[in-house]
């Protein structure tokens, strides 16, 4: 029999004489690691020199910047997943969220309120309710709501936004609604088949503490993975696309708004953050900046790199799009109906 | 990657974020108010990955074990096949080929991988958190300096009007409005429609050359009623940069601000006419006063300074202002 994967390479080499087939050696993941980081010190110094080319410089800073602030958001994130897989019975969801699709998800989202953290974290939380028994709809509204309408969240904005009191009720509005609202669609054009096959739970005989680690380990592992790709995408448009484009767009209502949704999904900040840099953008009209706002928490580069990989890429090619529509739209009508034409 | 090898990526990772906070060299990516946020985080990711470690092992060696013991006794059986192989074979141990991928899959080491659903052992993703790791470990990228300047730069007369509102906000001191981003009406300008320079009150300064932020600086030179920077000199920290846009000679002396980490980095800079004393990305404690009316809309607001003395300084421990 051939060896199949890299885990039994590992287990192949320590076998023994016994086992004639699986002699045939592959290397296993520990000796890929080892070779990878034998290779980067060795070849430090022209890394290094490399990396010192300013532009170069300047992204690798970013880069680790958006990785390093995201991080502890993502742990808090797979600690509250792993708990619910190690802790919480499937049937405490079933009994808290109604049955009824058309009233699960605007609960969900109104349930996002209370978990305080950015929107790395939501992402394998979602995945692991969905595990749990909850309706994917509103799985993804609770994933859309939490790092919109979070109280931390609000509590930024409300200090980014000193004499614009509405700007914290306009975003809560159309945060909550944009997840209400895809979670809605969702429920009537989601196809199952669109998400990553998965085996269902069997951790039967297995002690909540296994499970715990187990799940943490794997949920961190995979969803850091992908922060990592979107952290590169976000790094790489900050020091290319110059910061003075803002300035010349000035404040056309139309062009400001497709500016900031753009914005919002290159850019890729942490959700705490981003009331602070919307209030700096001093030519943007405050429609605008609701927008940015609300696309920014819902989908960006780097959430839809930690979909596709969590959830799969036929998921997040359509998922995607459709929240930036939805956050777009309904972003702006709440605008409109807040402040009405500038 | 199998389990081992992501436990001890991830403790890699949660130690080495536990190492640039207590070294301090995290406030070149993030605000220092971030510390407990990384050393909880990092906490969490060494308890886990070294979890994850000891459990992984204790599985592989008891698998081991077992996978020793059904081939012994398959020894027994080739070897004694007289004796009856049956009686040979010890009782907790599975009637498998051991050569068998599947045998093994049974065992616990595996069972405790797939506990949760999806295969990770096959996923590719993992590998992508050695990037970081690496470029953290081996590279430790600077905090961002006169490169990120020029690329970043924008109004300053906007950016930095909305942040003293804010600080201010509430006081009587605000005498140009009720704070906040009021004064923002989109036109990008720092004077008001009618053309006159908005104007606020600032606390007065104390003592000799007293130290003031850059950001500070630009607020009080752009909006002060008082004109304070531009009689009483005051000390700024920042680095050395190239000149910024509308100004053919001369260079400037630059901060950048971020209000959570270096991607959301912006630079407040002043402008010194002359030949620059030392290369760019030195840092400097400089005594300075402003030169009326220099910032306008044409330099985005980046007022000229007299520089009285400039004395090289080590980096700050935050490099970056907020």
């Amino acid at each position: 029999m051939t060896v199949r994967d890299t885990e039994t390479g590992v287990e192949a080499s320590l076998g023994g004489p016994l086992l004639p087939d699986q002699k045939k050696y592959r290397p296993g993941s520990l000796e890929i690691f080892g070779a990878v980081l034998l290779l980067a010190i060795v070849f430090r110094g022209p890394l290094e020199s490399l990396l010192g080319h300013p532009v170069l410089q300047s992204w690798s800073t970013v880069f680790v910047a958006i990785c390093v602030q995201a991080t502890p958001f993502l742990v808090l994130g797979v600690v509250v997943s792993g708990a619910i897989a190690a802790f919480v019975p499937a049937s405490v969801f079933t009994r808290i969220l109604p049955a009824n699709a058309t009233l699960a998800v605007p609960v969900a989202s109104v349930c996002g309120a209370a978990l305080p953290g950015c929107e790395c974290g939501s992402v394998p939380i979602s995945n692991r309710l969905i595990e749990r028994g909850v309706r994917p709809s509103a799985s993804l509204a609770f994933m859309l709501s939490a790092p919109a309408v979070n109280p931390i969240v609000l509590i930024a904005t409300a200090v980014a936004f000193t004499s614009e009191p509405n700007m914290v009720w306009a975003r809560l509005i159309a945060g909550l609604l944009t997840a209400v609202i895809v979670g809605w669609i969702w429920e009537r054009i989601g196809r199952p088949e669109w998400m990553k096959p998965r085996v269902p739970v069997s951790a039967d005989g297995q002690s909540g503490w296994r499970v715990f680690l187990s799940t943490m380990l794997g949920d961190f592992t995979q969803a850091a993975g992908f922060l990592v790709i979107g952290a590169a995408a976000a790094a790489t448009f900050k020091t290319i696309v110059p910061a003075h484009i803002m300035e010349s767009i000035g404040s056309s209502l139309f062009l400001s708004i497709a500016l900031m949704a753009g914005l919002a999904f290159i850019l890729a900040l942490c959700s705490e953050a981003d009331a602070f840099v919307a209030a700096a953008f001093s030519t943007i009209p405050v429609i605008g900046k609701l927008v940015f706002l609300t696309v920014g928490p819902a989908v960006d580069v780097k959430l839809f790199a930690m979909q596709a990989g969590i959830f799969g890429r036929k998921f997040a090619v359509r998922f995607a799009p459709l929240t930036f529509v939805v956050a777009v739209l309904v972003a702006t009508g709440v605008g409109l109906a807040f402040w009405g034409w500038q | 990657m199998n389990t081992e090898t992501q436990s001890i990526v991830v403790a890699l990772l949660g130690g080495l974020l536990v190492s640039i906070t207590l070294s301090g060299r995290f406030t070149s990516y993030v605000k220092p108010g971030f510390a407990p946020l990384l050393l909880i985080g990092g906490g969490i990711l060494v308890a886990v990955g070294v979890g994850s470690l000891i459990l992984a092992i204790t599985a592989d060696v008891k698998a081991d074990r077992t996978r020793k013991l059904a081939a012994s006794a398959a020894v027994a059986e080739q070897a004694a096949p007289v004796a009856g192989g049956a009686e040979a074979t010890p009782t907790d141990v599975p009637p498998v080929h051991v050569d068998d991928h599947d045998a093994h899959a049974s065992g616990d080491a595996h069972a405790a991988g797939d506990a949760h659903g999806h295969d990770h052992s096959t996923s590719k993703a993992p590998w992508l958190i050695l990037v970081p790791v690496l470029v953290l470990l081996l590279v430790a990228p600077p905090a961002l300096g006169a490169d990120a300047v020029a690329r970043n730069a924008s109004s300053q007369g906007l950016a930095g009007y909305d942040v003293v509102s804010r600080e201010q906000s509430g006081s009587q001191d605000a005498s140009g409005g009720g704070g906040g981003y009021k004064f923002n009406d989109g036109s990008g300008s720092a004077t008001d429609s009618s053309g006159s320079r908005r104007t606020m009150h600032f606390p007065a300064l104390e003592g000799t050359n007293p130290s003031v932020t850059i950001k500070d600086f630009v607020l009080r030179a752009l909006y002060d009623a008082d004109n304070s920077v531009q009689d009483t000199p005051v000390t700024v920290t920042g680095f050395i940069a190239p000149a910024g846009e509308g100004y053919t000679d001369g260079y400037t002396i630059a901060r950048m601000v971020i209000s959570c980490c270096a991607a959301d980095a912006n630079p407040m800079q002043l402008h010194v006419a002359g030949d620059p004393p030392f290369p760019d990305n030195t840092w400097v404690d400089a005594v300075v006063t402003v030169v009326a009316d220099t910032a306008t809309l044409d330099n985005g607001y980046v007022p000229t300074v007299t520089l009285t003395t400039a004395t090289t300084v080590g980096q700050p421990d935050d490099p970056y202002e907020h």
